[in-house]
């Protein structure tokens, strides 16, 4: 029987009920402290990510390096495996699937592949699911205590654009942000469109987010932050993985409009953001420049840089 | 001749009944798949325009039309198995008392296999598709009904007649 004796542990196990009973059955044994993801591939085996590395799961859920006795996942998995992750309302999460991830109750992300179907040009849906990943959203409370005084000094919010790589830390930082500068009176709104940040599911948060934030989900962002911007008044927008041109125009209509900015892009370090032109324009908008890594553990902060 | 006539009331009373009651049991099933084709209506909306999962969908449809708990039983047996086999199950459960036929039970447990797992579009065509069928269904339940319902109740009164006149 097992026990479970704290509530992170008991949000991230969440995640298990939407992972096809032939496989969840092995991993009720296994800690999920320091599980990042968890892989399933029609076919092959099914594969853990630790910090520390990818193991294989055996027959008695014991962790192995060697592929050799690892449990396989079959066409039935990944089909159960679906339904669990719709809800058997796969016309429900059409918008989601589109992007290729669906999020589930807990804020945790599950990542889709398999065959795309193009309609008028764009990707319109995913069929023949391949493979899955199952992200585990993780939050850390004290994230940001660091960094907050960069971001927050005098009363004044700085623009802040965080840059990493994936998986390095990123939204757990911004959620933990928009906590911290909302406990301090800001009018914060965040602007979800992977519901990763927030983790919205039937209209309450799975994180604590602060008493002053508000939060619009799965909305294209370059909308959902003009539309915060009308309609919540807001003082520092939230939003994740900006990048298309569409985004960089919004956010340049939001700068000069009096509201921060507090957002995250994909990239390595500050030179590499430097060497893409849609994105050198983007750097034009900060003030303050977080860079994370995974140098030593997911959020490692590489640099702090403050334009002054 | 008190006591016959008490019997007679009583044989006569039962067949009565009996033929009554085949009748309604045929009235049972047209009216059945009749709510189930205004459920299915509320459905596509539900799933045309809301865009809600299936077990609220059906949650809402239950409140809203009597089908037995045939939509209610599933969005309940839903949290545990998927809804191919959770709708397979309500359907089987029901079949015997809501007198469906054989053809009735495939049509509904065929609506089962393409629910839930294809895109909007393609679940309104299913529905649609399975109303029309269902359609057809209902007007031969219903002309059975008005077939058969005056036979079955001209039966019980005139067999009850008949076991009377054998007897005195």
């Amino acid at each position: 029987m097992l026990i479970i004796n704290n509530l992170q542990e008991m949000s991230g196990r969440q995640l298990f009920n939407y992972i096809p009973a032939a496989v969840r059955r092995l991993l009720y044994g296994i800690s999920i402290q320091e599980l990042e993801e968890i892989r399933l591939r029609q076919g092959l085996p099914v594969r853990l990510h630790f910090s520390d590395g990818g193991y294989y799961i055996t027959q008695k859920g014991q962790l192995v390096q060697n592929p050799q006795n690892a449990v396989k996942v079959s066409k039935r998995d990944m089909d159960e495996a679906l339904e669990l992750i719709t809800k058997s309302s796969v016309y429900a999460s059409e918008h989601e699937i589109k992007n290729g991830y669906i999020t589930v109750q807990g804020g945790h992300r599950v990542g889709i592949c398999g065959r795309t179907v193009i309609t008028d040009g764009r990707v319109s849906f995913i069929k023949d699911i391949s493979g899955l990943n199952y992200r585990f959203a993780h939050e850390v409370k004290g994230a940001s205590d660091k960094l907050i005084p960069y971001i927050y000094h005098d009363g004044c919010v700085e623009n802040t654009l965080v840059i990493s790589p994936p998986q390095c830390g990123k939204t757990t930082l911004l959620r933990d942000i928009a906590r911290r500068l909302s406990q301090y009176g800001n009018k914060v709104s965040i602007v979800d469109e992977r519901g990763e940040i927030a983790g919205m599911y039937g209209g309450l948060s799975s994180y604590e987010l602060g008493a002053n934030t508000d939060v619009l989900d799965f909305c294209p962002k370059d909308e959902g932050m003009l539309m915060m911007l009308r309609s919540m008044s807001p003082d520092i927008i939230i939003t994740d993985e900006i990048g298309t041109q569409k985004e960089i125009a919004a956010l340049g209509k939001l700068i000069n409009s009096g509201v921060k900015i507090i957002t995250s892009v994909h990239a390595e370090n500050r030179g590499q953001l430097q060497n893409r032109q849609d994105l050198a324009r983007l750097c034009a908008f900060f003030g303050c420049f977080i860079t994370l890594s995974r140098r030593e553990g997911a959020g490692t902060v590489e640099e702090v840089y403050t334009r002054q | 001749m008190i006591a016959k006539m008490m019997g007679g009331i009583c044989i006569l009373s039962a067949t009565t009944y009996l033929g009554f009651e085949r009748a309604h049991l045929l009235y049972k099933r047209v009216k059945y798949i009749m709510n189930i084709k205004t459920s299915l209506t509320m459905l596509e909306s539900e799933i045309g325009f809301c865009a809600n999962r299936l077990d609220s969908a059906f949650m809402t449809i239950s409140k809203l039309s009597d089908t037995q708990g045939l939509f209610s039983q599933t969005a309940k047996k839903l949290q545990s198995v998927g809804i191919k086999e959770a709708w397979e199950m309500s359907v089987r459960a029901h079949r015997e008392k809501m007198r469906l036929t054989g053809e009735d039970t495939e049509i509904l447990l065929s609506f089962g296999a393409e629910l839930g797992m294809t895109d909007r579009e393609n679940q309104i065509k299913n529905i649609r598709y399975i109303t029309s069928l269902l359609e057809k269904q209902y007007k031969e339940a219903k002309e059975e009904y008005e077939r058969m319902a005056r036979t079955y109740r001209s039966i019980g009164i005139l067999s009850g007649l008949f076991l009377i006149v054998l007897l005195i």
